[in-house]
């Protein structure tokens, strides 16, 4: 019997990267390759050059310096490959393409949460996209669902004289009868723009469901209250910055969240192609710079096909 | 991990999510791998971006301390917008690890 362990295909793939990363480096940057070499370094073995740098385990660089055969061979296949290099930082439209066909059949999958590998791809994925954090877990929380279907809402009332008059557009969605679950939108009294854009990209969520709600509610109620929120409908590339602003819808509805009709009519959910399926993450936005709104992706896959077409 | 001058860029609760994808006794390895991969698109995206001149000035400060922030804060006065520019390579290479293990 063989003592010697078999790698993972994953760990293969990583020394593999690795391997591309190091490689890629050092044909592109031949003047700070060579620096290091004067010095008899390389990247790995900077962190522990430095005179007041933390002592780092020698297992480290052991690990690595001495890298295993495959890793070894796939460098001097890299190297012999006449394939033009690009940055691992840049996306191809091939590529964008096919992360939005991966999402399109993962947001078809019954509603409830992906396996926490397809999550982290969506999360990191779309994070890329809108160039900022997005999340299906923050602080601790986390709905029912970050995958299911999106039903359309009515206005809410923002204050209590507010009138479907008062709201601009989409007026044929009506005005729901009540104020939402979570208040009137005014701030001390006064309908602010950002109480206005609040109502306009407002989510739905159904925190009554959640199973510690009733336990939690003083907590949970004020941290789920103008939460920021992404819906992302992949189906037509399109996504919705908004805020929870109303809880619901009943779980006999058979829908998981709502949408303002801003989000429903411009963010196109309930195309022919969507009919109402997206992804609902938590925007991390501790600071609030994230502007609430409409987000069309496919601009980056213009903008990807247009550089293509240049280079 | 977290002892490198770039460290205030990196959600580092997503790298360990993404280390946590490898089988449990490969963790150790997979952990300085992916490390080492950001560590080689930092200083590559810094080289492309900040002018020639700094760069033996860059390279001389990263050896004498890496884990340092101040390296950061150098860099945001030559390149102002480097920041940003760390942050989308940093989190593109997270994602195309995250695909590859995927």
């Amino acid at each position: 019997m063989s003592k010697f362990k078999k790698t993972s295909p994953k760990l293969n793939k990583l020394r593999l990267f690795y391997a591309d990363a190091k490689n890629r480096f050092h044909k592109t940057h031949l003047n700070a390759s060579q620096w290091l070499g004067d010095r008899g370094l390389d990247v790995e073995a900077l962190k522990m050059a430095g005179k007041s740098a933390i002592t780092a385990t020698t297992l480290a660089g052991a690990v690595l310096t001495s890298q295993p055969v495959d890793a070894r061979m796939a460098e001097k296949i890299l190297g012999l490959n006449n394939k033009e290099e690009k940055l691992v930082a840049e996306v191809t439209l091939e590529e964008h393409e096919e992360i939005m066909n991966k999402m399109a059949q993962m947001v078809k999958m019954p509603p409830g949460h992906l396996n926490r590998e397809d999550e982290l791809y969506l999360e990191q994925q779309i994070s890329d996209m809108v160039g900022f954090e997005v999340t299906a877990e923050l602080d601790g929380h986390r709905l029912n669902h970050s995958i299911g279907i999106m039903g359309g809402e009515q206005h809410l009332k923002r204050f209590p004289t507010d009138s479907l008059a008062q709201h601009d557009e989409y007026q044929q969605a009506g005005i729901a009868p009540n104020r939402g679950a979570f208040g009137w939108f005014t701030e001390n009294g006064e309908l602010t723009q950002q109480a206005i854009q609040r109502e306009k990209y407002y989510f739905a969520v159904q925190t009554l469901y959640l199973p510690e709600w009733n336990q939690n509610h003083d907590e949970l109620k004020p941290w789920y209250k103008y939460r920021k929120m992404i819906a992302i409908n992949p189906a037509d590339g399109m996504a919705a910055v908004g805020v929870v602003g109303d809880a619901g819808p009943a779980q006999w509805v058979g829908k998981q969240f709502g949408g303002s009709p801003e989000i429903i009519k411009d963010a196109k959910i309930w195309s022919k192609e969507a009919r109402g399926r997206v992804i609902l993450f938590f925007v991390d936005d501790p600071e609030d710079k994230v502007p609430l709104g409409i987000v069309d992706l496919n601009q980056i896959k213009e903008q990807l096909a247009q550089a293509e077409a240049a280079s | 991990m977290r002892n490198v001058y770039y460290a205030p860029l990196v959600r580092w609760e997503r790298v360990e999510e993404i280390i946590m994808l490898v089988p449990e006794d490969e963790r150790e390895e997979a952990e300085k791998l992916v490390i080492s991969s950001i560590d080689h698109v930092v200083i590559e995206t810094v080289l492309i971006h900040l002018d020639k001149d700094h760069h033996e000035e860059f390279m001389q400060k990263i050896h004498d301390a890496y884990h340092d922030p101040s390296v950061l804060e150098w860099l945001k006065e030559k390149v102002g917008d480097i920041e940003e520019k760390l942050k989308n390579a940093i989190s593109q290479t997270k994602s195309s690890i995250i695909q590859l293990l995927s």
